[in-house]
Formats: C-alpha cells, sequence, structure tokens
C-alpha cells in the first residue's frame, strides 16, 4: 500500500516537471512567425451564437437569439459602460439589414430573414452614439436551422414536450413526488417526551420557538425553496432575451454574457502605472475627542434623583452646564446627628448674637463704632455657618453636563445610591470624534504625511494626524487622528482600520479596492477582462492605499482591462 | 490537493498573446492588420485605397483573383469601394471618399477559392 502511494507521488511530480519544462517550449505553438493570430478561446459550445468586435471606443456583442434574432449589446471599451440611444446599423456579407432597434437599455435588436442563412457570416457594425461613428466587423457562424433552442426553454415549450412525451414525464413527478416522501419521512424528528408530565407540544418543537412558528426544518429548507423558485422564473423574466448562464470555463477563464453583466452593474478600467504615496495598515479605533466630550461623575456618595424633566436619555443634545440630575449626600446616623446638633448650636448663638447687635445700636454714640461692627461681623459669621451646614442634612448637589454634545452612556436610575467617583454620563459631541491607531513599529510611523481610514462596513474616513505618543503602550506606540470628514453614525470604540501615508512613493497600478478580492486560496485577485464577456482572474500583489485605492505592484500589466466593479460577484461564478 | 497541483501545472499552458491584432506599421508606410490567417496592409491618399497582401509570415502573396470590399468612414460619410488587382500583391480602388483623420474602413478580402474575411484599418491615425 504504501509503496503503491510513494509510486503515485513520484509519478505526479515526474508529470509536474514535465508539464513544467514543456511549457516553455509549448507557448510559440500558439503563435506564427513572431506574433499569435489572437487564438480567442470560444465561449461555451452551450451558449448561443454570438460575436463580439471593439474598437476603442466601442464594444459591441451580437448574440443569435433561438428566435433567428439578432441581440446587439453596445457598451464604451474601456468602462464597460452601457451606450443608450446609439443607432447600430448592420451589414451582413455586404447586404445592408437595416438599423436596429433599441429593445432596452443599451440593448438593440434586429430582425432579418438574412439571419437565417445558416453558415459563417461577415457582419458590419456602424455605430453613431452621440459624437462617436464607428465601423465594427465581426464574423458570425449562424448554425443550421435545425438547431436546438440555447436559451433555457420558455413555458409554452414545455407545455409542448409535456404533451409529447406524457408517459415520461408522468414517470419522472412519481419519483420526484416519491424522492419527497422519502425525504420527509428520513428528516429527524424530536424523541418522544421521556418525562410523561411534559406536554407534547411543547416537547416536539424547538426551545424558545413560539406555538405558531415553522419548525426548523422548514425554515432550512426556505431560502432553497426560493432560489429554485427564481432559478426557473430568470428566463421567464428576461423574455425572449437569450440567456446564457455564466460559467467557469475549463481553462480558468469565465464566461459572462452581456446581459448578466449588465445585471452585475459591471464596470471596468485601464490599468496604467502610477505613483502612489506608500501607505502602512494599523489598528485602531474611534475615540472621542478629549476636549469635545465628557464624563460625568458625582464627587460624593449619594443618592441620585432626577432634575425637572427627567434623566437624559441616550442620544439627547446637551448644552454645557445643564443639569443631568441631583445627588442627595447620605450620612451615616452619627454623623447627622452631629451636624444637627451644631446647627442648633449655630441657631442658639445665632439668637444670642443677634440681641447683642440690637442692643449695641441702640446705644450707638455712647457704645465704640469698633464693638458695634464686631458684633454684626459675629452675626454673620455665624450665619455662613450655619448656612454651610444645613445642605448637608437638607441639600442636593446638581450634577452638571462638562461639556456640550449628545449623551452616549446612561448609567443612573432614580434613587440609586452611588459612590464617590462613580462615572453616571458620558457625552460625546458626534462630530468631533478621533481615532486612535497603535503602531507596533514605531520607525515605520516616524514621517506621516497624511492618513485615512476604513470602518469595518468598508467606509472611508478622512483622518487629519494629531499627535504620537511617546511612551509604548502594551508593545505599541499610541497616535491620534482627527476625524476631518466621513461616515455618519460612527460610534466610540468601533474597530477601524487606519492607512498611515508616509512620504515614501511606489510605483504601480492604482486601482479602486473593489477591483482587488480575494480568491478561496486567501491570494489577491483582478478580474481582467480579454475580450467582452470573457474574464481571466489575475494573481496580484496589492497593498492598499487610501481606503478606496489599491496599488497594484505586480501581476498585471499595463493597458489591461481590469474589472473595477462587481469582481466579487464575477468570482462566484461556477 | 493533487488534482489542484495539476490544474496549477496546467495554468502554465494558457496562451499569453491576447493582444494579436495590434495594429503596426507595414513596409509601405500603411497600417497592417490580421486579415483571416494573413496579414494586410492599407494605404489611403485622397480618394484612392490600396491594399498589400502578406501571408502569416509576411511574403507577399499573389492579388490575382482576389476581390475586396472595402467600408469607409470618413469625416461623417460612408462609401463603399471595390478593390481590384493591380500588381503582384496590390489592390486598388477609388471611391467617393477623401482620406482624413478619424477615418475607419473595413475591408472584406475574397481571397480565390476561400471564405471572405474581414478586418478593420484606421488608415490615416498611424502616429
Amino acid at each position: 500500500m504504501a509503496v503503491w502511494t510513494w509510486g503515485a507521488r513520484v509519478l505526479i511530480r515526474v508529470l509536474l516537471l514535465v508539464a513544467l519544462l514543456a511549457a516553455a517550449g509549448l507557448r510559440p505553438a500558439f503563435s506564427h512567425e513572431g506574433h499569435s493570430h489572437g487564438e480567442e478561446p470560444a465561449p461555451p459550445a452551450v451558449a448561443a451564437p454570438r460575436a463580439e468586435a471593439h474598437s476603442e471606443l466601442f464594444e459591441i456583442v451580437a448574440v443569435l437569439g433561438p428566435d433567428r434574432r439578432l441581440w446587439l449589446y453596445l457598451d464604451r471599451h474601456a468602462t464597460s459602460e452601457p451606450i443608450d440611444g446609439a443607432t447600430v446599423q448592420v451589414t451582413l456579407d455586404g447586404e445592408d439589414l437595416g438599423a436596429a432597434t433599441r429593445a432596452g437599455e443599451a440593448t438593440y435588436l434586429l430582425a432579418n430573414p438574412a439571419l437565417e442563412r445558416p453558415g459563417q457570416r461577415n457582419l458590419v457594425f456602424i455605430i453613431t452614439a452621440g459624437e462617436d461613428v464607428d465601423l465594427l466587423p465581426a464574423t458570425l457562424e449562424i448554425p443550421a436551422a435545425a438547431v436546438a433552442p440555447t436559451a433555457a426553454p420558455g413555458s409554452a415549450e414545455l407545455l409542448s414536450m409535456a404533451l409529447r412525451e406524457p408517459v415520461l414525464w408522468a414517470a419522472g413527478l412519481v419519483l420526484l413526488l416519491l424522492g419527497i416522501a422519502i425525504g420527509r419521512a428520513a428528516t429527524p424528528r424530536a424523541l418522544p417526551p421521556l418525562v410523561v408530565a411534559e406536554p407534547p407540544a411543547t416537547a416536539t418543537r424547538a426551545q424558545g420557538l413560539p406555538a405558531g412558528a415553522p419548525s426548523p426544518g422548514r425554515v432550512a429548507a426556505a431560502p432553497a425553496a426560493v432560489a429554485l423558485l427564481a432559478v426557473l422564473l430568470v428566463p421567464m423574466i428576461a423574455g425572449a432575451q437569450p440567456m446564457d448562464a455564466p460559467r467557469r470555463q475549463p481553462d480558468g477563464s469565465i464566461f459572462v454574457p452581456k446581459p448578466s453583466q449588465r445585471l452585475l452593474g459591471l464596470r471596468t478600467g485601464t490599468a496604467e502605472p502610477g505613483e502612489a504615496a506608500v501607505a502602512i495598515p494599523l489598528t485602531g479605533r474611534v475615540v472621542a475627542d478629549p476636549n469635545a466630550s465628557g464624563r460625568v461623575q458625582a464627587s460624593e456618595a449619594g443618592r441620585i434623583e432626577p432634575p425637572e424633566g427627567g434623566f437624559p436619555m441616550l442620544g439627547q443634545r446637551v448644552a454645557r452646564g445643564e443639569v443631568l440630575g441631583f445627588v442627595v449626600p447620605i450620612m451615616a446616623a452619627q454623623d447627622r446627628v452631629g451636624v444637627r446638633a451644631s446647627i442648633a448650636e449655630l441657631d442658639a448663638l445665632i439668637v444670642i448674637g443677634e440681641a447683642r447687635v440690637r442692643r449695641l445700636t441702640a446705644l450707638a454714640g455712647t457704645v465704640a463704632a469698633r464693638e458695634i461692627s464686631d458684633a454684626r461681623a459675629d452675626l454673620e459669621g455665624l450665619r455662613q455657618r450655619r448656612a454651610a451646614n444645613l445642605p448637608a442634612v437638607t441639600g442636593r448637589e446638581p450634577i452638571l453636563a462638562p461639556s456640550a454634545g449628545l449623551i452616549s452612556v446612561v448609567r443612573v436610575a432614580a434613587g440609586q445610591v452611588i459612590q464617590a467617583q462613580e462615572p453616571l454620563f458620558d457625552i460625546v459631541d458626534p462630530t468631533r470624534l478621533w481615532v486612535e491607531a497603535i503602531a507596533f513599529d514605531p520607525a515605520a510611523v516616524a514621517e506621516v504625511s497624511g492618513a485615512s481610514a476604513v470602518t469595518a462596513g468598508g467606509e472611508a474616513l478622512r483622518l487629519g494626524f494629531v499627535g504620537r505618543g511617546m511612551t509604548l503602550r502594551q508593545q505599541g506606540l499610541p497616535l491620534h487622528f482627527r476625524i476631518e470628514s466621513g461616515a455618519a453614525g460612527l460610534a466610540v470604540g468601533q474597530p477601524v482600520t487606519v492607512l498611515v501615508e508616509t512620504p515614501r512613493r511606489t510605483v504601480g497600478i492604482v486601482l479602486p479596492a473593489q477591483a482587488v478580492i480575494r480568491n478561496p486560496e486567501g491570494g489577491q485577485v483582478v478580474y481582467e477582462m480579454p475580450s467582452a464577456e470573457r474574464f481571466l482572474p489575475r494573481p496580484v500583489r496589492a497593498q492598499p492605499l487610501d481606503g478606496q485605492h489599491v496599488l497594484v505592484t505586480a501581476g498585471l500589466e499595463r493597458g489591461a482591462r481590469v474589472v473595477t466593479s462587481g469582481a466579487g460577484l464575477i468570482a462566484q461564478v461556477r | 490537493m493533487i488534482p489542484r497541483r495539476l490544474l496549477l501545472a496546467s495554468l502554465i499552458f494558457l496562451p499569453v498573446g491576447a493582444q494579436a491584432h495590434e495594429p503596426r506599421r507595414g513596409p509601405n508606410g500603411g497600417q497592417k492588420v490580421d486579415i483571416g490567417t494573413n496579414h494586410a496592409e492599407l494605404l489611403a491618399a485622397g480618394n484612392t485605397l490600396r491594399l498589400f497582401l502578406f501571408d502569416g509570415a509576411d511574403r507577399p502573396i499573389p492579388a490575382a483573383g482576389a476581390t475586396a470590399q472595402v467600408l469607409i468612414l470618413a469625416g461623417g460619410r460612408q462609401a463603399t469601394v471595390a478593390l481590384a488587382p493591380v500588381g503582384d500583391n496590390v489592390l486598388a480602388g477609388t471611391g467617393a471618399f477623401l482620406a482624413a483623420r478619424g477615418m475607419r474602413a473595413v475591408v472584406t478580402l475574397t481571397l480565390p477559392g476561400q471564405r471572405p474575411v474581414q478586418a478593420r484599418f484606421t488608415p490615416m491615425d498611424q502616429n
């Protein structure tokens, strides 16, 4: 057994080696005398007959529908943007077939008996779109008349097929129903209740599901049923337009017909080499600007009481100095008695003092003015001492907002007894947020020429550099950035990826960030569009630039047409 | 594991020459492009067109028996010109057009005993 697997492995290695060595020798076989004649791989054999042509202005795809009508899809070549309202005149083998009529957005339709003649036909499209005029030649292979319809059969055809072969269809239906019955019978069921007292109605259902909810098995089947329905309905919705399915071809390229490209909203761009600043990605999170946020803490232990209109709610805007609540100090019984005693004592002293002032003022003239003013000062001092002592037993301390902003955290309830320094509210100004990033390589961020950030949802934020710390925190150097513009609805603590631009520059191809996607193996891939309906995955080395753009430094040639929007959807074609 | 490796190895066999129809300057100063399996060079001057024929290895091929139809778009007007052999490997013809920058032409060439083949030229946009 071991010998067998060893032998197989050696065989594979030898084959790989042969393949590698032969590759260099095989390549010229595709070309002749210096250049290749561009053996464009054909579209899948099951697709409708089609022809395509392009110039630097336009790209046109002609698809012969099952009803022998020619569907034309016109786009800009560089961007793959559909061109609506153009005039497309068609000649076939030199014979003028007239102009195609508009059948939909940037879709044109031509019906002519000449399109029923089988064989290889030379087409010339004369395209007028605004100021731009162009001639495009193409070759269309028209199949013989008895060709099977290549598009999905319509409902009428299905019906006629059913009528032609009733026995076969009935047998198929019976098998389908049998399969469904077996499937239902084989589904796992909940075990019968072991405890007799447990009511059977709840035992057969999963815990926590209401009585009316569908069982989990049905819930799981629902998306599958919807998908099946969608697959069956798509050809009917599309009408007579030939809908070929996008598919992955044996050579690794992906065939996406024009109608599907339109549905995906696919756009392309030309790869032009450029220069961009090197960006370093850092992990960061949103923090509040310390000058535009506040934390409300109680200065002493007490019981919380709401202000006039109740406690401020989450998200409520408060002004600086606004009363957010009151703290009623709580005191031990002994302390309270002491305070009360001193108040009573002060009251007595005040009465004596008042009498003394009255007496002395009545004798004004015989008593020294100094004595009268001393007595008055004493009395005033006693009254102030009483006023200072009184709040300790009866008063309450207002809690004021230290800054203007929105209430972002509420940690109070009426009547709650709090300790001193306990945080009660957090106030954040949503227009003044910062981002704190941690750089684990302090040397790399020694020079910061600009910065941007991307949220987990892909929204880009523009940042301004505030400063960097001089002390490592958890082995990392904290950097602060001000959010200058960007997404609304950011929350404090939200993680973001910060891209720090440095003055160093590298050369590469700048592409939108959506153009680069991850393939199942984890590598970065860009989809190149060598022809109108064919896409090739190109493994690339890319580094982020500013959240919306990436720099491709290897794997892409200049001038290549690259998918800039919808690449993720192409990657999902199987 | 093993099929993936084989797949990777097979990727090497992919053809690379996608830019095959790149127009280039021909030996007579015109624009040379691929037409069918052959090459053709188109020269436009005034209202005259000349088409030189070469095979895939750029050796001249005899023009005797060959015919060509040219659809021209120049100065916003369409014209059709028929070309006839005038020399060893040259076809020529005149028509109601004036060669100007931005001129586009589609040549439909029929070599004796072969299917008609087409090619697109922009003879006045050479750099």
